[in-house]
């Protein structure tokens, strides 16, 4: 029985530790703990005189990983566990792994793994990681083949980079003609997500200031015409309505409850938005959204939603309107009892103070303006470390103790000011904002622009939105997150690039680059492939016809594939070798005849080139023996024959 | 192993030097012996046929009895009779001369075809019956008929159905010029004959036996072999072709000429070397042509995988 040899091994380990990385950075911790430490016994393996682990040590690390797997997950049928534990056994594997056969199994399992990545990933760095470990997975099929003596040996990379660079056409092709589908083929149950950074489904105290450290993208938008001005740049996202003293939530009756209709006086300004993937249903949409795409609903709250939550990017046209009104000024009884409700008990001083502004007699634009008046005054500071407050609610705390917050704690407490003062107001969270990239001309979104607004219901006028934000802090409006904390925070200078014009050019090649990506690999959809096509003169390619091309070709494939395993001749190596030999000298002038013994035929090239006539007898005996032979063919004769046959 | 077939090399080197220049033959001959087949030698008088078998039951050490074949040849001449012994007031077998080992029928198409059919059952049977009594024939039992060509007058040739009993059919030919000039300045072979000694006997030769019919042979052997079958019967210059018979001869032939050469596995060559011999006086051709040279086309045209 074959073993497998040290180096082989270490291809082996090599080749899967890169394929797990990047499966580990996404799993939980203990994981990856679990896996690292496979993984280095893995590797000890491969070095002479480490021990065989026993028997009952690689069962109890199995059922370690096995409880633990169950613990984590549950009994679960979905993707991110379901890649988690072929991660976890895939790590085990190569304890057992005698053979090259496994080590083959082991490897094509790998190619597998390397595609889960898609469902963690979807940048550019990750499709070249996977180049990079398909790579390594190709090479390390060479190595288990190959009896090479030296691990960075050219004859192991040689035949992988030869392969990969031939595949690039052909994934090229299949990528762009491939048919592409409206919906994805299949759907895994929807899974919890852990830790994504974006809008929150909750708003409380601190949930917006969060993501004000991530300079991750939230979206990337071009328009069509002009950009807006930046203070216009309202990008609305999940509505809150419920308040419960500490934490504000969106209504689930508002998603599907009637909504009011609203015209725009101005013409409409179409832009197109690739937003990022966030798992939550709600797209982002300048404010006021018009014209949402198809296959998305317009909530009575006035969010684009989906019908699921996003998963992965997407791209969709929407338009908005520099001026508007609401055609239906009166609130519907249903939704006006939810839009003013307090939680009295938790913040008992500000709703008095509310109440105070409502026995003043003022009209609703007043009341706004005596909230915003408030703010404006001198304690109240905009920072992203507010100090903790001590009283019970929130919005005490923050209006009688602390003074200091950021956009959600001013957006909260007018919320709730302007309701316990008896005005109809919900917290609109978003972003605010925006960069243009110089040299895509595209606007970019990132978290560190996300941003919470109130909408009050004014009458005669309807929805209004007010951002107390701007009288604390106007320059956050107007000009930027980075101009609302100047020199004070290391965040925002740091991320400028200090004035180092270099490392700021070459972050905006990397968001161009991405940009790119997003459209052209990720976005690749029906749409854009019928475009392409289009533009290249193909036929306008319909999915159904895309189908029934593609079908008969997919079915001729595996036809052949089907053919080719079970049926058809099954030529075995040594009569391979042999051919080859005999084709190389049929090239020097002496071809084999057709009935021609082996033999005969050596006895006929020993006369012709005496030099070789040691190496034709002996290729003639070696492949007498083992066609025609009584022993079984063993692979160090077959690599003899081989070597004897192409020197 | 290795011993029994040195004795046999030797046997082999012994008959060649009394028979000179019939390399092939002579070994294809030990062949037929070790397949357990039976020989038909066919060619004129005075080439050493009768040498031959003189000197091959001579080293190989088996009991010989010659059989000159005439037309007035009765089968109880061959076979023996049941005679009355008066002294013992009783009948007796008194077995005839092909109750021996080695068997040459010298001549057979002189004889009637009923004498050659009694001859003919005897070799397929191995034992011969003789009022309603059965005898079994001596083990090892080798036949080697010869036949003078069927034009020569007062002859009766074996007809096609008989052929076949014979596992090969050789032709001896005159010798080359070099032969020839040893043959004639040599001593009487005959005399020669004299001097041999067995280098065999019965029990070291069925071991022989034994060995050559168990050698391996492959599956791509067979599927070479049932292609030159095929080929026989579609490619249209024989009458019919080779029957299943003919291809179990063919791979017993095949298995004794490999063990000949001391391998442990049957090769194409074997085949072909024991092809012509084998399969030409099984096969008519369509115009009455000699089979040999067209066979050596059917072998060449038949492709070694």
């Amino acid at each position: 029985m074959e073993t497998l040899t040290p180096l082989a091994r270490r291809w082996l380990m090599t080749a899967l530790s890169t394929v797990l990385l990047p499966h580990l950075l996404v799993l939980p911790w203990w994981f990856a703990v679990f896996t690292v430490i496979a993984l280095g016994l893995g590797w000890g393996r491969s070095f002479v005189g480490f021990p065989r682990l026993h028997r009952f040590l690689k069962y109890l690390l199995f059922l370690i990983a096995l409880l633990g797997f169950f613990v984590t997950f549950g009994f679960p049928a979905g993707r991110s566990s379901g890649s988690a534990l072929l991660v976890l056994m895939a790590a085990l594997k190569p304890l057992e792994i005698e053979q090259p056969k496994n080590a083959r199994h082991l490897l094509l399992l790998s190619y597998f793994l390397v595609a889960a990545y898609f469902f963690s990933y979807q940048e550019i760095a990750a499709a070249l990681w996977m180049f990079f470990a398909v790579f390594l997975i190709t090479s390390a099929f060479t190595a288990l083949e190959e009896g090479e003596e030296s691990f960075f040996s050219s004859r192991i990379m040689t035949p992988a980079l030869i392969l990969l660079s031939a595949s690039v056409p052909v994934a090229l092709v299949l990528f762009l003609l491939f048919p592409r589908l409206p919906g994805p083929l299949w759907s895994f149950p929807e899974e919890r997500r852990v830790a994504v950074t974006g809008l929150p489904e909750e708003l409380e105290m601190g949930s917006i200031s969060r993501l004000v450290r991530s300079s991750k993208v939230a979206l990337r938008a071009e328009f069509d015409g002009l950009l807006p001005e930046p203070e216009k740049l309202y990008w609305r996202g999940p509505v809150f309505s419920l308040f419960d003293g500490r934490t504000w939530r969106r209504s689930k009756d508002l998603a599907t409850g009637s909504r009011p209709a609203l015209s725009h006086s101005t013409p409409l300004q179409p832009y197109t938005v690739t937003l990022e993937a966030h798992h939550q249903p709600w797209l982002l949409a300048l404010d006021p959204p018009f014209s949402p795409p198809p296959n998305t609903s317009l909530s009575a709250a006035r969010e684009v939603l989906l019908e699921r939550p996003l998963h992965k990017i997407y791209r969709y046209r929407m338009a908005t309107a520099e001026t508007f009104q609401w055609l239906e000024k009166d609130l519907p009884e249903a939704s006006l009892s939810m839009v003013t409700q307090t939680a009295v008990r938790r913040n008992p001083r500000s709703f008095e103070l509310g109440r105070s502004w409502a026995a003043l007699g003022l009209g609703d634009e007043a009341l706004v303006n005596r909230l915003l008046e408030l703010f404006r005054q001198a304690p109240f500071r905009y920072t992203l470390e507010p100090p903790a407050p001590r009283a019970s609610g929130p919005v005490d705390g923050f209006l009688f103790q602390s003074r200091a917050g950021f956009c959600e704690h001013y957006a909260g407490a007018a919320a709730f000011l302007l309701r316990a003062a008896g005005l109809p107001t919900r917290v609109v969270a978003g972003y605010l904002g925006g960069e243009i990239h110089p040299l895509g001309g595209y606007l970019v979104v990132r978290q560190y622009s996300a941003h919470a607004w109130v909408e009050v219901h004014i009458k005669d006028k309807g929805w209004v939105r007010v951002d107390p934000t701007a009288a604390v802090a106007p320059e956050r409006v107007e000009f930027g997150i980075a101009a609302a904390f100047p020199e004070s925070d290391n965040f925002f200078t740091l991320r400028e690039g200090a004035g180092v014009d270099w490392l700021r050019k070459l972050g905006q090649y990397r968001d161009l680059a991405e940009f790119y990506w997003n459209y052209w690999v990720l976005g690749y959809g029906p749409k854009l492939q019928n475009l392409l096509l289009g533009r290249f003169g193909l036929l306008k390619l319909n999915m159904w016809i895309a189908t029934l091309i593609g079908l008969p070709f997919m079915a001729l494939i595996l036809g052949f594939v089907i053919l080719k395993i079970v049926g058809l001749e099954k030529v075995p190596p040594e009569v391979r070798f042999y051919r080859y030999y005999c084709r190389r000298w049929a090239r020097r002038g002496q071809p084999r005849k057709l009935s021609e013994t082996p033999t005969a035929y050596a006895q006929r090239l020993a006369r012709a080139r005496p030099e070789e006539a040691q190496r034709a007898g002996e290729v003639a005996s070696l492949y007498l023996r083992l066609r025609y032979g009584k022993e079984r063919v063993s692979v160090p004769h077959l690599k003899k024959l081989r070597s004897l046959c192409r020197r | 192993m290795t011993e029994l077939r040195k004795d046999f090399s030797e046997a082999m080197q012994a008959v060649n030097g009394v028979v000179l220049g019939k390399k092939k033959q002579v070994r294809l001959a030990f062949a037929a012996l070790l397949a357990g087949g039976h020989l038909l030698i066919e060619d004129l008088p005075g080439v050493g046929k009768t040498v031959l078998v003189q000197a091959l039951a001579k080293v190989c050490g088996l009991t010989f009895q010659r059989l000159q074949f005439t037309s007035d040849l009765l089968p109880a001449d061959i076979i023996g009779a049941v005679v009355y012994e008066r002294q013992k007031e009783l009948f007796t077998f008194r077995p005839g001369p092909l109750f021996a080992q080695l068997v040459l029928a010298d001549e057979v198409n002189r004889a009637t075809p009923r004498t050659q059919s009694a001859l003919l059952e005897a070799l397929e049977e191995h034992r011969v019956t003789v009022d309603g009594q059965t005898y079994d024939l001596p083990e090892p039992f080798f036949v080697i008929a010869t036949q003078n060509p069927a034009h020569q007058i007062g002859t009766y040739p074996l007809p096609e159905s008989q052929l076949d009993r014979f596992l090969m059919r050789l032709e001896l030919g005159y010798p080359d010029p070099k032969a020839e000039r040893d043959l004639l300045a040599g001593g009487d072979r005959r005399l020669l004959l004299k001097d041999l000694l067995p280098r065999l006997n019965s029990t070291s030769l069925s071991q022989c036996r034994q060995q050559a019919a168990r050698l391996h042979v492959a599956g791509p052997l067979l599927d070479y072999l049932q292609e030159l079958l095929k080929s026989s019967r579609e490619c249209g210059t024989f009458q019919r072709g080779l029957s299943p018979r003919a291809g179990l001869a063919l791979l017993a032939a095949a298995r004794a000429w490999a063990w000949l050469d001391g391998v442990d596995f049957v090769r194409p060559e074997d085949l072909q070397a024991v092809f012509s011999a084998v399969a030409a006086h099984r096969l008519e051709t369509a115009d009455g042509s000699a089979s040999a040279p067209l066979l050596k086309q059917l072998l060449a045209s038949v492709p070694l995988p």
